[in-house]
């Protein structure tokens, strides 16, 4: 377990300010207790001090998680995010999507969203921006990146793709192995 | 042909430590005309490497390196041009200057130093001199202040020596380039005026690894890529304690992503929401016939009611539904005209 150096922190920021923008602040000072991101195996955690600090007491080939796992660093060091970062994601997210019913379990097998399924888009989307998916009950089921912008997807055939996905609550059961490592 | 022609002509001199061979005959002319004179270059050519290397073998002693028959060239013996103008002459410094005018000569000092406190030999500079910054116990002479603090008086002159060296040292430089000359190399290996970015690069990675530490605690200057694996060993900020250090890291790529941003405003957003009320005042005025509402005064702090509603405040709520949907359409009607007059959004149609 390791503080991120300089690049590793570049790293996940961009991504996660793909999605929430400036509300990263947000993340990182908070009012309620001092909460900070840990390297461990590969994978970028995020965690109140406390709990972290507890955790450097575990041996490091037995510590299987702490916080939450934002996200972990391939092999040639791009970061991707997973879904359990999805709970910090969801609150500020800058640009969302609604799935109609139908199209919700499409999305939750690990398809992406059709404008046949797009129920609700924010304005003024940009095209490849990161989108965190909900139902329309609000419950947010995941995120992917926009495949067009809103102006766009107004005017796209019924078949064409409008969200990427990129991670989804189903992932929680069909990748149990690999979500934690 | 050509071989005959060898035995009475010139004998070709050698330069061994170039690898020379000089053949001062003149070519055949008749074998330089048409088709043999290819065959004729070559035969020359070859007879003329054979020679020198002929020569090789019969001059210079043969060595044996572990497998192979070597043997050393001697020094090259003809005079090449020089490639560049020799350089200038460096112009002497203040002091050089001053010691030549009083004929100082440099007395050569021995390392080693009788030291009395201890009764050892120690040597003059480096490890284990007897410095006197590190002494214990210090007078404090009857000229001076008694709550004066004399450690911190030698660091204080320490500090002023070593500053007034390096002035010095910079002012040499800078009348040095005054008068035309170039900036002095590097001690470690690169710099001077003709230095490629590539060496001067090296020699910035060779000095901050030149210490007692190798480089582990050298910090990175201005924008500095520190290459990957580079240096003894990676070097990570602690886990727990304190988080400044973190911090300070993550204000720092915050600031750059911030920097990076190419639309603070969000001029699509902006319009979008200006074509929405446009058309939500479009559909007021064909609602209303174009008349305005007065607009509602909006309390401050009007909490909602979860829950099961009586009728009764089922029927105020319409009402004040529908009083607020004509109100904002108002509203809407007016921000549309302010921003229809603003300079920086929407066109005037």
């Amino acid at each position: 377990m390791r503080p991120l150096t300089e690049d590793e922190t570049k790293a996940v920021f961009v991504k996660l300010s793909k999605f929430i923008g400036d509300s990263l602040t947000a993340l990182l000072n908070r009012a309620d207790q001092q909460y900070c991101l840990r390297l461990h195996r590969c994978r970028v955690y995020y965690a109140p001090e406390p709990t972290m600090k507890r955790a450097a007491n575990v041996q490091r080939k037995q510590l299987l998680s702490f916080g939450t796992c934002l996200g972990k660093f391939t092999k040639s060091n791009k970061f991707h995010l997973q879904v359990t970062a999805l709970d910090f994601l969801a609150p500020y997210a800058k640009h969302k999507i609604w799935l109609k019913p139908s199209a919700e379990q499409q999305f939750l097998y690990g398809h992406h969203v059709t404008k046949a399924g797009l129920g609700r888009i924010t304005d003024a989307t940009p095209q490849y921006a990161g989108l965190v998916v909900y139902s329309m009950s609000d419950t947010p089921l995941g995120f992917g990146v926009a495949a067009k912008s809103t102006l766009q997807s107004r005017k796209a055939d019924p078949m064409a793709l409008v969200c990427f996905h990129q991670a989804d609550i189903g992932e929680y059961i069909r990748s149990e192995a690999t979500l934690f490592g | 042909h050509a071989m005959s022609v060898l035995a009475t002509s010139v004998p070709p001199t050698f330069d061994l430590g170039l690898l020379l061979i000089n053949n001062p005959n003149p070519l055949d002319p008749a074998s330089t005309r048409g088709p043999e004179l290819e065959p004729y270059l070559a035969a020359v050519a070859r007879e003329n490497a054979q020679s020198l290397l002929s020569e090789i073998w019969q001059r210079l002693p043969a060595e044996r390196v572990e497998d192979a028959v070597v043997a050393p060239l001697p020094p090259p013996s003809t005079p090449l041009p020089r490639e560049k103008p020799p350089p200038k002459p460096k112009p002497p410094s203040r002091w050089e200057e001053f010691a030549r005018l009083k004929s100082i000569r440099r007395n050569k000092k021995e390392q080693a130093v009788w030291d009395e406190a201890t009764g050892e030999w120690r040597p003059r500079w480096g490890y284990g001199r007897a410095d006197p910054s590190k002494e214990w116990l210090l007078e404090v002479p009857a000229s001076a202040d008694p709550n004066e603090d004399q450690f911190g008086r030698l660091k204080k002159e320490k500090k002023e020596r070593v500053a007034k060296n390096e002035l010095q040292r910079l002012k040499n430089i800078s009348r040095n380039m005054r008068l035309g000359g170039t900036l002095p190399a590097l001690s470690a290996g690169g710099g001077g005026a003709t230095s490629s970015s590539k060496e001067l690069k090296r020699a910035l990675v060779v000095a901050k690894r030149s210490d007692a530490s190798v480089g582990q605690f050298s910090a990175k200057v201005g924008g500095e890529k520190v290459g990957h694996l580079q240096g003894r060993r990676r070097h990570f900020l602690p886990n727990t304690g304190s988080l400044t250090a973190e911090r300070g890291i993550q204000e720092q790529v915050l600031k750059e992503l911030a920097a990076r941003r190419t639309d603070p405003l969000n001029t699509e957003r902006a319009v979008n929401r200006l074509q929405q009320q446009r058309e939500q005042s479009g559909d007021a005025a064909n609602a209303v016939n174009g008349r305005r509402r007065p607009q509602k005064k909006k309390t401050a702090g009007k909490v909602s009611t979860e829950g099961g509603k009586s009728r009764r405040q089922n029927a105020r709520d319409s009402k004040s539904r529908k009083y607020k949907k004509a109100a904002a359409s108002g509203r809407a009607n007016q921000k549309m005209k302010s921003l229809m007059k603003s300079k920086t959004l929407g066109k005037r149609k």
